[in-house]
């Protein structure tokens, strides 16, 4: 069973699994051999532009594809870390295809929770099997009961932008709450909520960002560890700054610390030890993910550097 | 065709669909789970009936026979699928059909009719080799191409560019280099003119989609089949009810391929097989099966298996059990979940193995003791495994097989199913990838063969990419205890091999034989186990054995080099007495890059660059049953048949090369009839043994066909003075072309066979397979670069030094090398199988998992072949295609070395173990 309802607003009434792209989804049935009722996203006409706000930010809507998010010149002119991490998620092919929405609310890329034959902590089992099985690619910044990596490249940065979703009610909800709002739970339930778009807050002067991907293999491959970074400047110094890392935990995960170690310091001359050791103090890894700890910490300089080569 | 209109539909016919409804609040709902799509593709309206979980790929391959789309991972990561839509090109499997309503789609049978000058460029830089992944790469190709030329003009797009536009799309036989190198040409403008003159003989079916492979069979009244497979790695199969499944409409047999009662030795062993009118359906079907297991604890690798207390593998009885390789087990002693020895030498080398070693040991010489260890590499060939088979008479069976075996293949299952090897026809025009996994008769085939004769109906049963990659097959991992000894003399003194495989619930393993291939000496103790693990077996997988053992072998020769404060040339031509590595190892000491090369003290910093040497060996084998039949025509129409066939590497056209050079005309003037059984017999791609099979026996048959004209000019047209010159003959009244004496005779046939070498051959093999004598010799350079922060590893260039005889083809065998250095990255730095260590399942199932080389991974490659040697053998000419791979790894090894100064001893080179070594 499925529908094509022509606004959010409808989709959200009716039950079923929402469908943007759909490049994940028909993998997931496949995989399942069984689907249940498919809200497809298809006829919707908003939610697939970016437009200018008021305040001079973004608002990119949830159905702007990843290579539209890419491409566009304005979010690589403002906001470098969305450009360049919208770019490194997979290759052209599916980019063509995915959406943003998709990629903030896909599922976790864990293969024992999509593997049909295991019954975990996602599908109504009791345990989770990567913790106590081959966690390679799990989280080494253990938070949760499940172990899964949060999979989605774009949360990371919009977090480093403190980000809002716009959701089809109209309602704004900061991006560090994505799961309590899209509560996997109420997934396929009539009267959940859908996403319409994410805000992006206006740049401030001489905001720079950057992303950073770390991979086994060059290219169109799932980050080991991946690093987004936001830094406010006054006066040639640090006013704020974001710095969030991916792949290593259950959501993406700001390291406070570190941030706050950012801040007071010109760009470029910044006391790399203090930041690492802010990194290393928050990890809890898996028996198999504590060279993610390692990862972390060496891509913290690279992710610094990224950001001064992209100023606004 | 399940219920679709069709491409084409005329615009009559669109009229008389009913619209989709869309007068509910909700938007338009349709039917139950069934969507109507409108859609444009390749200029032409369609409309199509589609399931809410078919995807675009679907739609275009089954409804509207669109095969030239390919079906292989199935998730987006592989581009075989790709398809323009509205232009960008797009993963097609990971796009819900349902999408493609308004939009407009051009597949590769859409292109033309004029080729693109992409497609002109891919032919003319041979840049594909099975083919199955190069319609993909052709339309994500040429998308970039016009977006390229609209705005840079004829500018050369750089690495990179090329890479990050190709992303996503993956090449199994790797033939990266030539495709990078066609799209710059093709961006620089150099491919707009005509099509220029390209090696690959079948490469237009290739880069246009026409060509059909297994996988594209589509009989009339075609059952697609799926089968139920184990979840437990070690279990008794307790009950087993079809009846759920048989009760299906649309369920037209099911069949137990285990009784109860029965062990399951690994996840992902066959129990039972559906075959119904789709594939969907038969996947349901397959779910309705009711199977109840006793589950036992697996043994799931080395140290589980080899456990005091640990659960047997095989308990009562291991007959049967599958064997790895493509030769038979030998018979060897069972100890708990190890086989073996499988010694490779005799006692008295044992003995003067150990005394070596334990005289270094003790200081008199130098010794290198270590542990190596190697992962699981999967052949993943994208083209799964898949067979259609149709018996069109209650005795008589035609099989549409994916294999690289059509003659022996047509021998095993008329065998199997007591019928005449006249009564089987095997068929494979086209093979996407095999690598040694496609060689014997597996359970894929046996499924369709069965379901097919229950029926009556053809049966096609096709992986999907899950179980490709858990029983598709795999190299198996391996773990070596090296001692390597030299004395003071620095003469090898000792070699002390104890080799375990796991290569799961298959036995037969052959590592030792390698390291009794390379540095002939008496001191070698060479001692090879199986470890039965409950994991599914392995298969032969291009140089069986080899990867693994020269990683081991030539780190430690590295090693000793260093100890010894020796040249690594220098060491290995004292120990070495093949004649081709001789030479090529001169041509290393010529070598910039190898002389200027740096020593790891003398680095700093974050990346580190080094280069490392390996040497490596393959055996020579060719098949003596090889025939080629040659028909020519009253026309002049020349043809070549024989049942041997084309995975990629170049078999149609080396026979060509081979007639055509004895006659002196240009290759494309000779038809090829190859990938039918029927034909005259041919050689299993299997062994590296194709090229020194068939091409002496298409030399042989031009041959007769040139001395049977000389014959007919001097006797029958009278003619005097009479010999043969390049394309026909001159006589003393002037010249005739071949095809001119062609027209005063009938219809001619020859059988040309593969004759004996001078000096013959060795005793070992039979017909079908036979060991030549010699031996193959091969040299590998690589460089790296190390980033000491991240673990990454890149290979930035290597030099590879080729010796196996006369180069028949040079780009083709260029593209065997490359494709098989490449393929020896993915096993140095990637491609790791791995277990669930508590149930044995498989967690790498999907391309996304399992990572494999992309275009981005693509070193700058230099190729030497030394054609030198092997003029005693039939054509001049022995397979390089397995020992282009083997060295590969272990010459990152020693660059890694060279760059950090420390020895890694584990493949793959992840970035955890990477930095792990590093920080130790």
């Amino acid at each position: 069973m499925m529908v094509f309802p022509t606004t959010i607003q409808q989709a959200a009434a009716r039950p079923g699994i929402i469908r943007a792209g759909g490049t994940d989804l028909l993998d997931l049935a496949r995989r399942a051999g069984i689907s249940g009722p498919v809200v497809d996203l298809r006829d919707v006409s908003g939610q697939r532009n970016i437009q200018a706000t008021e305040d001079g930010g973004l608002r990119i809507g949830g159905l702007v594809t990843l290579a539209s998010l890419a491409d566009d010149p304005q979010v690589a002119a403002m906001y470098p870390a969305v450009s360049l991490a919208a770019a490194s998620i997979a290759g052209p092919g599916i980019r063509a295809v995915a959406t943003v929405g998709g990629n903030l609310l896909q599922e976790v890329r864990c293969w024992y929770s999509r593997n049909p034959h295991f019954d975990c902590l996602r599908s109504g089992g009791r345990a989770c099997w990567a913790r106590m099985g081959d966690n390679l690619y799990h989280v080494a910044f253990d938070r949760e009961i499940c172990a899964a990596p949060s999979p989605s490249t774009l949360a990371l940065a919009f977090v480093a932008h403190d980000a809002l979703l716009e959701t089809h009610d109209a309602a704004l909800h900061p991006i560090s709450g994505l799961h309590k709002v899209f509560d996997r739970q109420k997934r396929t339930q009539a009267g959940r909520p859908v996403l319409a778009a994410v805000i992006l807050p206006a740049p401030s002067e001489g905001q720079l960002s950057s992303y950073l991907r770390v991979s086994a293999r060059p290219l169109a491959d799932w980050p080991l560890v991946e690093l987004a970074l936001r830094m406010d400047l006054a006066g040639g110094l640090v006013r704020e700054a974001r710095l969030v890392l991916g792949a290593v935990s259950q959501s993406p995960l700001r390291i406070p610390a570190a941030e706050r170690a950012l801040v007071g310091w010109a760009p470029g001359s910044f006391p790399p030890q203090e930041i690492e050791r802010a990194i290393r103090d928050s990890a809890r890894p898996l028996p198999m993910t504590s060279y993610k700890v390692d990862l972390a910490a060496a891509a913290v300089r690279d992710g610094i550097m990224a950001a001064l080569e992209n100023p606004p | 065709m399940k219920g679709s209109l069709g491409v084409g539909a005329s615009t009559a016919l669109l009229g008389r669909v009913p619209a989709p409804s869309a007068a509910e609040p909700g938007g338009s709902v349709a039917g139950k789970d069934q969507v109507l799509v409108e859609t444009t593709v390749n200029g032409k309206p369609v409309v199509a009936n589609t399931h809410q979980d078919c995807s675009a790929l679907d739609l275009l391959r089954d409804h509207l026979g669109l095969t030239g789309c390919k079906k292989a991972c199935q998730q987006g990561s592989c581009g075989a699928c790709t398809a323009l839509v509205d232009g960008v090109p797009t993963h097609t499997c990971s796009m819900p059909a349902t999408s493609l309503q308004g939009r407009s789609v051009t597949t590769i049978e859409g292109l033309g009719p004029e080729l693109h000058p992409v497609q002109r460029a891919f032919l003319a830089n041979d840049a594909l080799q099975c083919g199955f992944c190069t319609p993909g790469f052709v339309l994500a190709g040429v998308a970039f191409h016009d977006r390229w030329r609209a705005q840079h003009g004829k500018a050369e797009p750089s690495k990179d560019q090329v890479a990050a536009a190709l992303a996503g799309h993956l090449c199994r036989c790797a033939a990266y280099d030539g495709i990078f190198r066609a799209m710059v040409q093709a961006c620089a403008g150099l491919h707009d003119g005509d099509l220029s003159i390209f090696p690959r003989r079948d490469g237009l079916e290739k880069v246009t989609g026409k060509a059909l492979y297994t996988v594209d069979i589509r009989l009339p009244g075609q059952l697609e089949a799926a089968v139920l497979r184990s979840p437990h790695a070690n279990a008794t199969l307790l009950d087993l009810d079809l009846s759920p499944a048989r009760a299906m409409p649309g369920v037209k047999a099911v069949i137990a391929l285990a009784q109860p009662g029965s062990r399951v030795r690994y996840a992902g062993q066959e129990i039972a097989a559906v075959a119904a009118t789709d594939h969907r359906l038969a996947r349901q079907a397959v779910q309705r099966i009711q199977a109840s297991y006793d589950v036992s604890k697996p043994v799931v690798g080395f140290d589980a298996a080899l456990a005091p207390d640990a659960p047997l593998v095989y308990d009562t009885s291991h007959r049967g059990a599958p064997v790895v390789n493509e030769v038979m087990a030998t018979p060897a002693r069972w100890d708990g979940n190890r086989r073996g020895p499988f010694a490779t030498s005799i006692f008295l080398s044992h003995r003067l193995a150990r005394e070596g070693v334990e005289s270094a040991r003790q200081g008199r010489g130098t010794l290198v003791h270590e542990r190596w260890e190697t992962g699981t590499q999967c052949h993943s060939t994208l083209e799964p495994h898949v067979a259609v088979a149709h018996w069109t008479a209650p005795d008589s069976l035609l099989l549409h097989l994916s294999t690289q075996a059509c003659s022996s293949m047509a021998m095993d299952i008329a065998r199997r199913w007591g019928l005449r090897e006249s009564q089987v026809q095997v068929q494979c025009s086209y093979v996407g990838g095999a690598f040694g996994a496609k060689a014997t008769l597996q359970p894929e085939t046996i499924v369709a063969v069965d379901l097919a004769r229950e029926t009556g109906a053809p049966v096609r049963f096709a992986l999907d990419r899950d179980e490709e990659l858990v029983v598709g097959g795999s190299r198996p991992a391996v773990r070596m205890d090296l001692a390597l000894a030299a004395d003071e003399s620095s003469a090898l003194s000792g070699m002390d091999l104890l080799a375990e495989s796991d290569s799961g619930v298959s036995i037969g393993n052959t590592v030792g034989l390698m390291f009794r291939l390379m540095y002939h000496n008496r001191r070698k103790r060479l001692r090879d186990y199986d470890v039965l693990t409950n994991a599914p077996p392995g298969r032969p997988f291009r140089g069986p054995g080899g990867p693994p053992a020269y990683w081991a072998l030539e780190q430690a020769v590295d090693e000793l080099a260093t100890r010894m404060h020796r040249d690594p040339v220098s060491l290995r031509r004292a120990w070495d007495r093949n004649p081709a590595r001789l030479r090529l190892y001169d041509w290393v000491d010529s070598l910039p890059a190898w002389k200027g090369r740096q020593s790891s003290a003398r680095q700093g910093g974050r990346f580190r660059r080094g280069i490392g040497l390996a040497a490596a060996g393959w055996f020579y084998f060719f098949a003596p049953g090889t025939q080629v039949r040659l028909d020519a025509e009253p026309d002049g129409s020349i043809r070549l048949t024989c049942a041997t066939q084309d995975m990629g590497n170049g078999t149609r056209s080396a026979m060509a090369q081979a007639a055509a050079a004895v006659l002196g005309i240009p290759p494309d003037r000779i038809e090829l009839s190859i990938g039918d059984s029927r034909a005259p017999f041919g050689p299993s791609s299997t062994g590296s043994q194709t090229t020194a099979s068939v091409l002496p026996a298409a030399q042989h048959a031009a041959e007769q066909l040139r001395d049977e004209l000389l014959d007919v000019a001097r006797h029958r047209l009278g003619l005097s003075q009479v010999q043969a010159v390049a394309g026909g003959l001159e006589h003393s009244g002037g010249r005739l072309a071949w095809k001119d004496l062609l027209s005063h005779c009938q219809p001619l046939s020859f059988v040309g066979r593969r004759q004996k070498d001078r000096g013959g051959a060795t005793l070992l093999g039979n017909r079908q397979s036979r060991l030549g004598r010699g031996q193959a010799g091969a040299v590998q350079l690589s460089e790296v670069e190390v980033d000491t922060h991240l673990g990454t590893v890149r290979v930035l260039r290597t030099w590879t030094g080729i010796g196996s005889g006369r180069i028949l083809v040079p780009q083709l065998a260029l593209s065997q090398v490359y494709g098989g250095i490449i393929q020896g990255i993915g096993y140095a730095l990637y491609e790791d199988r791995r277990l669930d260590p508590s149930t044995g399942l498989q967690l790498t199932t999907g391309l996304d998992n399992y990572i494999v080389p992309v275009l981005a991974d693509l070193p700058e490659m230099h190729v030497h072949f030394d054609e030198d040697g092997f003029e005693y053998v039939r054509g001049g000419s022995v397979g390089l295609s397995e020992l282009a791979t083997l060295a590969v790894a272990a010459s990152i090894g020693n660059a890694m070395h060279n760059a950090t100064g420390k020895r890694f001893r584990r493949i793959p080179l992840r970035p955890d173990r990477v930095l792990e070594v590093l920080q130790s």
